[in-house]
């Protein structure tokens, strides 16, 4: 039960009704039991909560920014009409509004309410609960309940490097030699046989087709179709750092989802592995189209896990999940000591089967701070943002020598840096 | 506000500073709702405080003074009383009555006394003074008891002949006592040993005044009396030279020598006829208070009931990324570890340097990567035009440099030129990046001798970064 302001002001006239009263002892006294016995005959005469029944429709998923429009259905099975509020109950940031609605369902009929839900953060969004006050017809009180009505709304993650993918498409193509431009010597699959043209290198000269067709032929190439790569996530506690305003972690989806995107449409297959102290998430490698949307879908509910990421676990997952050679792209952070203890031994596994790419996000504002030198204590800052530079130099270096590529990017071009590497990494063959 | 907007990969912002500064605090419309209450609450307080300047009199004498002359005053009784030898002394307290004295006492408010001070007053009747107490009321007149309560009804109007034996009345004739209120034997009274007499009026049901006399057997030399004034009005100013008033004054005020005209202050506790804050609402006040509690009671209960509890919101660990390296920044400068701050600085510009020049940066014995010593500061001498011993002594010095305070120099050019006022070119080093930056502190603090304080040597750090950036932008710049 609820009472209103109505009941309030109308205790409130009461006040004034004591104060000039003649009897005020009694007069207080009958002013409260009429206050009493018309919150009484409200209440009973309000309209029942637990006959109502909700239904729910509207969008199950929607990328981070969209707005997801919700439809709450109640239908009123009981003998009267309810006047209710209804508040349908949203974790925060799912950012459901309004927060609550107005609505009169009459005896046996069906209203429908919208709520519009705006999420903050990607992940599952589940709401909370149905709380219902049915007003009595005088408005001084109401009964209270609630209902439970299950839904999910799943918020993807924004691909908001979506915007590179026509550049990144472009260059693809043109590593493919669809264009007039040919990549130097783009790719190592034989493609066709060709006219000898006066510059061409006599080594691709195809003498079993020369000695057949009479004329000087030399053998074309493309770059490998149907290469296999593997994104591979490092969910650790590296990833919860927030560069910008969203974790590591989101940066690393972003690009991936590039990557996805470009390696589809090359006709590469495409898995993901996502791992901390143990797998998150292992997709088997496609190169179906729709494999983006189960990606996507899969990344929503990642988050980043406070342990220590085990780099042996993440080598042995990959190893376990792959059976021909393929790239991997690992996307974790630059910090020596989880790298130096935890990728580095196992690296040779890795290394010796596929061809490996380090990924890392480089923070602006790590920069930034070395640039600084407004003060002493600007000085100090910068001189240990130098050092952990330096300490990050060095590791890219150590890791190069291993044999790995390493991609170490600011935030604005970090999936546009990544999908360059493996485009490059396909017209050179090495895929 | 929410973060909705800005969550975008790589946003709008390279530092992520200034997206993450969100505003908290009231919204604008509630700040101007605020200032709009704060507005309409000073109109109403200034709106009062003018009205009630408007309406407030100067402070003037009170009613019944006998120095005012103004029409409320009976600074004329005085005179008269003065001019017939009886002695007016004004006071705000019984005077110490010495026994056997006979005086007159005029009491104005006699509410305002206490029950003890009221039973002396009907003692110093007995001992044989005249008390003239002006308006009592039922509480006076309780304390008193003599018998007499205040008439319900008013008296009749134009009632202004005395109606009485009393001789003073018959004197004076008719007189206009004014006011409104009236005097009556009470029910079931007993006057005590009093004589009464009712005049002006309707005697007996409602009599303007009353006088009372010891009915007493021994022949006293002169016999006190109490005065019952319903109203003070024939003894002002205004009203005393009409019909019988002041005949009728000074009978009943000029019977003896002296007269003290007694004004009890207002503030005076435990007067008889003085009510309390509370006695003074009307009855139905508390119970209106009573309810007010119920209102509240209903209030909380209409605001405490919520339309559902709060949602719980699993929130993900989120920190700034970069926040290990403020950290350890801070500590450095807590420590104040210069040396280690040179040599980060150092090894940084050094790297910065051998890209741009084109140089290979090779890892070193050590592991930090760095280019060749020699080919460094040969290549960015060459490229700046200052002395190779200078550059190396930036970019491969250890510790700080020592401070010099005008010491003669002989690369004073160079000094000039870069205003390198804090870094004079030291003898040249040749490159030892792993020399131990202890000695260099060493070398710094002792050589220069008295510039060892922490500010002085934190501020030839600031120095020496900014003398490496001087050397980063001629490198990158020209």
């Amino acid at each position: 039960m609820a009472i209103t302001g109505r009941a309030v002001a109308l205790a409130l006239f009461g006040v004034l009704v004591v104060l000039l009263s003649p009897a005020p002892g009694l007069t207080m006294v009958l002013v409260d039991l009429v206050v009493v016995g018309l919150v009484g005959v409200d209440l009973a005469l309000a309209g029942g909560v637990r006959t109502l029944e909700f239904t729910r429709s509207g969008a199950t998923s929607a990328r981070l920014g969209q707005p997801v429009p919700l439809v709450l259905g109640i239908a009123n099975d009981g003998a009267r009409t309810v006047r209710a509020r209804v508040r349908d109950a949203w974790p925060p940031s799912a950012g459901a509004r309004p927060r609550a609605h107005r609505v009169i369902v009459p005896a046996g009929e069906r209203r429908f309410l919208e709520t519009t839900l705006y999420p903050t953060r990607r992940g599952d969004r589940e709401p909370f609960r149905i709380t219902v006050r049915s007003l009595g017809p005088l408005g001084l009180a109401g009964r209270q309940g609630r209902h439970h009505c299950p839904w999910r709304v799943r918020v993807l993650p924004p691909f908001t490097s979506r915007r590179h993918l026509p550049a990144a498409l472009a260059r693809l193509r043109e590593v493919e030699g669809e264009v007039a431009i040919r990549g130097a010597g783009a790719g190592s699959e034989f493609d066709s046989l060709r006219d000898y043209v006066i510059g061409d290198d006599v080594r691709l000269i195809d003498w079993r087709g020369t000695a057949r067709r009479g004329a000087v032929v030399v053998r074309t190439f493309r770059p490998e179709r149907d290469r296999r790569v593997v994104c591979v996530l490092d969910t650790g506690r590296t990833s919860a750092g927030r560069v910008g305003d969203v974790p590591r972690l989101d940066h690393a989806l972003d690009a991936a989802l590039l990557l996805t995107a470009v390696a589809l449409r090359a006709g590469d297959r495409v898995g993901l592995v996502a791992h901390d102290s143990v797998p998150r998430v292992t997709l088997p490698g496609s190169h179906d189209h729709a494999f983006l949307a189960r990606m996507t879908d899969a990344m929503a509910r990642l988050e980043p896990a406070i342990v220590e990421a085990d780099h042996g676990g993440i080598v042995s997952t990959v190893l376990r999940e792959t059976s021909r050679r393929c790239l991997v792209v690992l996307f974790t952070e630059l910090v020596p000591a989880v790298i130096e203890e935890g990728l580095l031994p196992a690296l040779g596994t890795l290394t010796a089967r596929h061809t490996v790419v380090v990924a890392a996000l480089r923070d602006p504002r790590v920069d930034e701070l070395a640039a600084g030198r407004e003060d002493v204590r600007a000085v100090y800052a910068a001189a240990a943002a130098e050092q952990t530079l330096m300490r990050r130099r060095e590791l890219t270096e150590t890791l190069r020598r291993r044999g790995v590529e390493v991609v170490d990017a600011p935030p604005a071009g970090y999936a546009a840096a990544v999908t360059d590497a493996y485009l490059t990494l396909k017209s050179l063959g090495r895929l | 506000m929410t973060a909705s907007g800005t969550l975008t990969p790589g946003g709008a912002s390279p530092g992520g500073a200034s997206p993450s500064a969100v505003r908290s605090g009231p919204q604008p419309p509630a700040v101007r709702r605020g200032v709009l209450v704060v507005a309409v609450v000073g109109a109403l307080l200034l709106g009062f405080l003018v009205v009630t300047a408007l309406v407030t009199r100067p402070a003037g004498r009170p009613a019944l003074d006998v120095a005012s002359a103004e029409s409320d005053g009976t600074r004329a009784l005085a005179q008269i009383l003065r001019t017939r030898g009886v002695a007016v002394s004004p006071a705000d307290a019984m005077p110490a009555g010495s026994a056997g004295q006979q005086d007159t006492l005029v009491v104005v408010g006699p509410g305002r006394l206490t029950h003890d001070a009221l039973t002396d007053l009907l003692g110093r009747v007995w001992r044989g003074s005249d008390v003239v107490l002006v308006a009592p009321g039922n509480a006076v007149l309780d304390a008193l008891d003599v018998g007499i309560a205040t008439a319900d009804r008013q008296p009749a109007g134009g009632g202004s002949d005395p109606r009485c034996a009393l001789p003073e009345a018959a004197v004076a004739g008719s007189a206009t006592i004014g006011g409104s209120r009236a005097f009556t034997p009470a029910d079931g009274g007993d006057l005590g040993d009093m004589r009464l007499t009712l005049c002006y009026g309707d005697p007996p049901d409602a009599a303007q005044l009353a006088v009372l006399s010891p009915d007493r057997t021994d022949a006293a030399p002169a016999a006190g009396r109490l005065v019952l004034l319903g109203s003070a009005d024939f003894l002002t100013n205004r009203e005393l030279d009409r019909s019988g008033n002041a005949a009728l004054a000074l009978g009943l005020l000029a019977r003896h020598p002296t007269l003290s005209w007694i004004t009890p202050a207002a503030d005076a506790a435990g007067g008889v006829g003085t009510r309390s804050a509370a006695e003074l609402l009307p009855a139905g006040f508390r119970w209106a208070g009573l309810q007010a509690l119920v209102v509240l009671v209903l209030l909380a209960l209409w605001r405490g009931r919520r339309l559902g509890p709060p949602v719980p919101e699993p929130l993900p660990v989120i920190v700034r990324a970069a926040e290990t390296v403020e950290g350890r920044g801070r500590l450095y400068a807590a420590a104040h570890a210069r040396d280690r701050a040179a040599d980060a600085l150092r090894a940084g510009t050094r790297v910065r340097l051998a890209e741009r020049t084109g140089l290979p940066v090779l890892a070193g014995p050590t592991g930090t990567p760095g280019p060749d010593p020699v080919a460094l500061v040969a290549s960015v001498s060459e490229q700046t035009g200052r002395s190779p011993s200078e550059i190396g002594s930036l970019l491969y010095g250890s510790g700080m440099p020592p401070q010099t305070t005008g010491a003669p120099s002989p690369l004073g050019r160079a000094r000039d030129r870069y205003q390198s006022r804090h870094l004079p070119p030291d003898a040249a080093r040749p490159a030892e990046p792993a020399a131990s930056g202890v000695s260099g502190a060493r070398r710094g603090t002792v050589g220069t001798g008295g510039a060892g304080r922490p500010g002085e040597r934190d501020a030839a750090l600031l120095a020496l970064a900014r003398a490496l950036d001087e050397l980063d932008r001629q490198v990158g710049g020209r």
